[in-house]
């Protein structure tokens, strides 16, 4: 048992960058879906609420995603560079997959700390801008499903695709009353 | 005219008084809510660190299989 704790103890970055990959998949799961439901109409009144948790699962998204790169860079097996786990195309492993989590890694934090910045870049440009953390969303959910150590597992799968769920019905509501309204828009026009 | 006119210095003030009540019950919501989602992301992360660290223990993690806790990773992965 001892041996095992041992053992266990070198992978201990490793099984930190996995927990944290996780964390920040259910909760940047939950910040869109939240995100999605401000504005929406049998919501009103709650917007306060509504805004102060998008924000903090937002922000603790972004932790848990700072968590999951850092803690890669104490995986002795792994031993990445810098450029490996920041850069696109640069790493040798699952090249692919990895390029996919970073691209979204980076998109994550720009877009969702753009909100930060929203007087400067204009708040309708703002929004339009901020459209694309789903995007970054649904990036980072197919880099876990390709390349998570843990995509094969029964309790894995369950936990994401309950957390997954809501936000891809809202989105798709969102895209295709979108589109009615642009149609709508148009005919007018 | 009586309705058009200024609020006098004591309605002036209950206004403030009640505008600043808001205010800090508005804070101290928010303040709450960052509470919660911050407990939450911290106890998530603790269970799953501690299923995985268990997982691998008794040898049944997804990439190391039963050779968890015995030798060298004879593969590894991120996530």
């Amino acid at each position: 048992m001892t041996q095992l704790a041992v053992a266990n103890g070198q992978h201990l970055f490793w099984i930190a960058s996995r927990a944290a990959g996780i964390v920040a998949l259910l909760l940047s799961s939950a910040a869109v879906g939240v995100g999605l439901t401000q504005g929406s109409r049998w919501l009103r009144g709650r917007g306060l609420d509504l805004r102060a948790t998008h924000e903090a699962l937002s922000l603790a998204t972004l932790a848990a995603l700072a968590l999951h790169v850092v803690a890669l860079f104490g995986d002795s097996f792994l031993s990445p560079s810098v450029a490996d786990l920041t850069l696109p195309f640069v790493s040798s492993y699952q090249r692919g997959w990895t390029t996919l989590g970073i691209v979204s890694g980076w998109a994550l934090p720009l877009l969702g700390l753009s909100y930060y910045a929203r007087g400067r870049i204009g708040t309708a440009r703002w929004r339009r801008l901020h459209r694309f953390t789903a995007l970054a969303w649904l990036a980072a959910i197919v880099h876990s499903l390709g390349e998570g150590t843990d995509a094969g597992e029964l309790w894995f799968l369950a936990a994401v695709g309950i957390a997954i769920a809501p936000p891809l019905v809202l989105l798709s509501v969102r895209s295709v009353g979108g589109g009615r309204g642009r149609a709508q828009r148009a005919e007018a026009a | 005219m009586s309705e058009l006119a200024p609020a006098t210095r004591p309605e002036r003030a209950e206004a403030l008084r009640r505008a600043g009540e808001l205010r800090a019950r508005r804070h101290a919501r928010v303040v709450h809510i960052r509470q919660v989602v911050a407990a939450l992301a911290v106890a998530g992360f603790v269970a799953l660190f501690s299923t995985i660290y268990a997982q691998m223990a008794a040898g049944k993690d997804p990439a190391l299989g039963a050779s968890a806790g015995q030798s060298a990773p004879v593969t590894t992965s991120q996530s």
